[in-house]
């Protein structure tokens, strides 16, 4: 059995709520294929499920490493972020999971959950436009798009793996070399990098060397899914994909999967959420596949460091896991710092007041802090946002998130605020 | 200094009017739309134009100075001169042309004081 067919058979085990099936399957492709992105993704979700929030983290971590374009990835964390009371994190992460485009609803409303938005209200970025452009096979058009994004943020990998693809698919493979190694600095297995670095590696005469690399994909991507997916919009190019492996799979593996999951169909259908703030409209659990973005743009936004566009130096750069083939642990930078503004001690009250249930006071230092024309935008967004969550506050909460995305110039997000509101209106207070 | 509550006041003395909102840009909305709607009535109709101006920016159809609609019980009037806009809300007899001269001389008050202050 092919490992993919292994992990989809995972991952329909876990969806019929058979954990032992899906563990087991999992356990056996990772013991070969450590970093295997479907099996991990389903230990992830075996994880979410057992509230190993931890556990899920560290793999996710692992994913976005190899697969900073995983959206279903990005989703999960945002859930689990939020979870955890991480807001600023998750909505980094559920921010991403918009920019990335996701085809599946299910992750779309997952992240907008967490948003707190609606589709309608958000904003067209630069990079979902050139994102866009590339999925449609307009490199051309994406480029100028890309690169704006890029450096309005340089610090995010997807988009600066988005910007190295459009590069190579426009041949402009020096610089989409350069961009490679600023991805790989900061997600070091990204396969996406790596195998437009084997293909460069070959266009230079380096075959061997190109062959080498991809080769070493094969530990992290076994079948070559993404390579066969970049190479393919190639007319021709002289790298050679390696066969793909079989898996033995015990005999009891074996016969379950062959029964089809028969004794599943009365076990209980698999829903992760644990609340409704982590409860996605529509669970991202039915989609797995890694070609939900066809484009193979990445996301990834771990580091806070701004990697330098000089190419010089970015050829300079330390070789990454896969030059080496040696495992690797991601960077351990998953928390950015926390922002702060000379008011945070303000918001700090207003959080102090709303977890004491002082809801009188909370609603009158939300209004003072409305008027506040000094305060970091964001850290009103999120005050707000966090101030819905409470029953009692939610009606003045919206309304005054609605008139605070007025006054900074976002009627759309306004719009959807008021129409919360207004709904809340309509319904019978408590 | 202009405020969006003086503004608001000579809004409402126009004939026929029933409900008023006002707002500077970089402001929240002010007003009302008059007895019986909903507290967020003003904020939702002000933004819900905020989007349509947005939307006919983004697709480079230039920027809506006025907007007018008609519904079976009232008319609705929307202006906007500099970074002050107004929304009226009147029955069916409001003057409309009149009106709108009226709004449009008040908000260019405004925004012509706004600028040399």
């Amino acid at each position: 059995m092919r490992p993919s067919q292994a992990a989809s058979q995972a991952r329909i085990a876990l969806e019929h709520g058979d954990t032992t099936t899906a563990r087991e399957t999992t356990d056996l492709l990772l013991a070969r294929f450590k970093s295997y992105p479907p099996a991990l993704m389903v230990r992830i979700l075996l994880a979410e499920r057992a509230s190993e929030n931890d556990a899920a983290l560290d793999d996710l971590k692992r994913v976005t490493s190899v697969e900073p374009a995983n959206a279903e990835a990005r989703a999960i964390q945002a859930r689990l972020f939020q979870h955890r009371g991480d807001t600023d994190l998750a909505r980094d992460a559920a921010q991403q999971v918009v920019d990335l485009v996701p085809n599946n609803p299910q992750i779309l409303n997952s992240a907008l959950d967490v948003l707190k938005v609606d589709a309608d209200a958000l904003q067209t970025t630069p990079a979902v436009i050139a994102r866009i452009h590339l999925n449609c096979g307009w490199p051309e058009l994406a480029e100028r798009h890309a690169r704006v994004a890029a450096q309005a943020s340089p610090h995010r990998v997807d988009i600066r793996l988005l910007f190295a693809e459009i590069l190579w698919r426009l041949n402009h493979l020096a610089q989409c070399e350069a961009e490679c190694r600023v991805v790989t600095d900061q997600a070091e297995e990204c396969i996406h990098a790596a195998v437009m670095r084997a293909h460069i590696l070959s266009e230079r005469g380096r075959t061997a060397e190109g062959q080498e690399l991809l080769d070493r994909i094969g530990d992290i991507d076994p079948e070559f899914v993404e390579a066969r997916k970049l190479l393919a919009t190639l007319e021709v190019h002289r790298l050679v994909l390696p066969d793909m492996p079989e898996i033995e799979l015990p005999e009891n593996l074996r016969v379950r999967f062959e029964n089809g999951h028969a004794m599943s169909h009365d076990r209980p259908k698999f829903h992760p959420p644990v609340d409704k703030t982590l409860a996605a409209p529509g669970s991202v659990d039915n989609d797995m596949s890694g070609a939900m973005v066809p484009s193979a743009a990445a996301e990834d936004n771990l580091e806070s460091i701004p990697p330098t566009l000089d190419e010089a130096d970015a050829l300079a750069s330390p070789p990454t896991s896969l030059d080496t083939a040696k495992s690797n642990t991601p960077p351990d930078s998953e928390h950015r710092k926390p922002s702060t503004t000379p008011t945070f001690s303000t918001l700090d009250w207003a959080r102090d007041l709303m977890s004491r249930s002082e809801w009188s006071e909370s609603e009158i230092v939300l209004k003072d802090l409305l008027e506040d024309h000094t305060l970091d935008t964001e850290a009103l967004d999120k005050l707000f946002l966090e101030a819905v969550d409470h029953e009692p506050l939610r009606r003045t909460a919206w309304k005054l998130l609605g008139d605070h995305y007025m006054r900074t110039g976002r009627p759309q997000a306004a719009t959807d605020a008021y129409l919360h509101a207004s709904n809340t209106v309509d319904e019978p207070q408590l | 200094m202009t405020h969006a509550t003086q503004l608001h006041q000579h809004l409402e003395g126009i004939p026929h009017v029933t409900g008023v909102v006002v707002w500077k840009l970089g402001d929240a909305p002010v007003g009302d739309l008059g007895s019986g709607s909903q507290p967020v009535a003003s904020g939702l109709l002000s933004a819900g134009i905020g989007s349509i101006e947005h939307v006919i920016e983004s697709i480079d159809l230039g920027q809506i100075e006025e907007l007018w609609f008609l519904t079976d019980t009232v008319q609705g009037l929307a202006v906007r001169v500099g970074d002050w806009q107004a929304v009226l809300i009147g029955d069916l007899e409001l003057d409309i042309d009149n009106a709108r001269d009226k709004v449009t001389d008040i908000l260019t008050t405004a925004s012509h004081a706004e600028t040399s202050s």
